[in-house]
């Protein structure tokens, strides 16, 4: 067993010590992906192992293939983000995504003083973005079921659909260069930091932490680290695309 | 006839209402289940079958839980019947007999009444 196994099967091996860990793993996968609470998800696991260790069988022999014995056990969905938690996360995402972007351009249109040119590829760039978002938190399920474990043509069509989208949204504003609008560029960058600082109010409430617990089975202690230092962490990608467009505009400058 | 070559859809038929019938009996935890059951005659019940009707019924509300401490092992679920899980068990049991008993009489006659 190589360092990286102990890492990887760390969960299951508090849980189901006495399981195959990647039979644990799958059971462990399919109730996450059936929108099971964590504490039912440890149960189900202890209760496993104590029956593997009683019994003398082992996991496959006693319950079968994993993520069917976890379907059959039919526990309540609990976990599924209700439909004003994910709207709330799109809208997040899509005013982070937004902001960078607007940022990125008007933050050097400001500084050299030109009006804001609003082309056609990065509108559609902008469109396609949120697009994109919108699909995986509506479908991140099924999204996650092929990527782990579907069928190698699913996997196919998928990464091809990825690699298109993300060509689509990087050709555009270079093909696409026609401008339909121009803004002055002070209020677009107001919009921008409007449009960020109101992603991070949105963002202040992640989701609730729901740990795989089980009674009986000691959980590391969670020392839970100052809520600012959680904030920006959550943060930190667009916090760092934002640093990015303003350093790199001003070094341009700075050589120009 | 021995236990484990009762045919699967008949134990179908009756694994929820013996698996009720063992935890009232106070075999309360899993494997403690399992081996009474093989120990009636029922022949050997997976944990793949066992787990999900426990899983359910304890849903329904016909069952309450607790975990204890292993003696020097993992920690076991331990079942209860709720009075809603004793109600269902009587009147279960009861319909089972009558069904049994008019299958019973109608299976082995050696002529059917007209």
């Amino acid at each position: 067993m190589t360092r990286r196994d102990v890492d990887r099967y760390e969960l299951e091996r508090r849980f189901a010590p006495h399981l195959d860990p990647t039979w644990a793993e799958a059971v462990l996968l399919e109730l996450r992906l059936l929108g099971v609470r964590g504490d039912r998800i440890g149960s189900a696991l202890s209760e496993a192992d104590a029956f593997c260790v009683d019994s003398g069988q082992d996991a496959v022999e006693a319950f079968g293939d994993p993520a069917t014995y976890a379907r059959s056990l039919d526990l309540p969905a609990e976990a599924d983000p209700t439909a004003r938690e994910s709207l709330g996360a799109l809208a997040q995402v899509g005013l982070d995504v937004l902001g960078v972007f607007l940022l990125a351009y008007a933050y050097p249109a400001w500084r050299s003083g030109d009006r804001l040119s609003v082309t056609v590829g990065a509108t559609l760039t902008a469109a396609v973005i949120l697009l994109g978002v919108g699909v995986v938190l509506w479908q991140g399920d099924r999204v996650l079921r092929t990527v782990l474990r579907g069928p190698t043509p699913a996997r196919v069509a998928l990464g091809a659909a990825v690699a298109a989208w993300f060509t689509v949204a990087v050709a555009m504003p270079v093909v696409l260069t026609g401008q339909w609008w121009a803004l002055p560029a002070l209020p677009a960058l107001v919009v921008a930091v409007l449009a960020l600082t109101a992603g991070a109010l949105l963002s202040r409430r992640g989701p609730a932490p729901d740990p795989v617990s089980a009674p009986l089975v000691d959980s590391p202690a969670r020392t839970p680290g100052p809520a600012a230092a959680d904030a920006v962490a959550r943060r930190a990608p667009v916090l760092v695309g934002a640093l990015l467009v303003v350093g790199l505009t001003e070094l341009v400058r700075a050589l120009g | 006839m021995t236990d484990d070559t009762w045919p699967s859809d008949w134990l179908r038929g009756v694994l929820g209402l013996a698996v009720l019938r063992t935890v009232a009996d106070g075999h309360t935890y899993g494997y403690a289940v399992a081996q009474a059951l093989q120990r009636a005659g029922l022949g050997t019940v997976k944990g793949g079958t066992l787990y999900p009707l426990l899983s359910r019924f304890e849903q329904a509300g016909l069952l309450t839980t607790r975990w204890e401490p292993g003696d020097g092992g993992p920690g076991r679920k331990h079942y209860a019947l709720t009075e809603a899980g004793r109600a269902q068990l009587a009147d279960d049991a009861a319909r089972w007999a009558r069904f049994a008993h008019l299958t019973t009489g109608f299976v082995t006659t050696t002529e059917a009444r007209a």
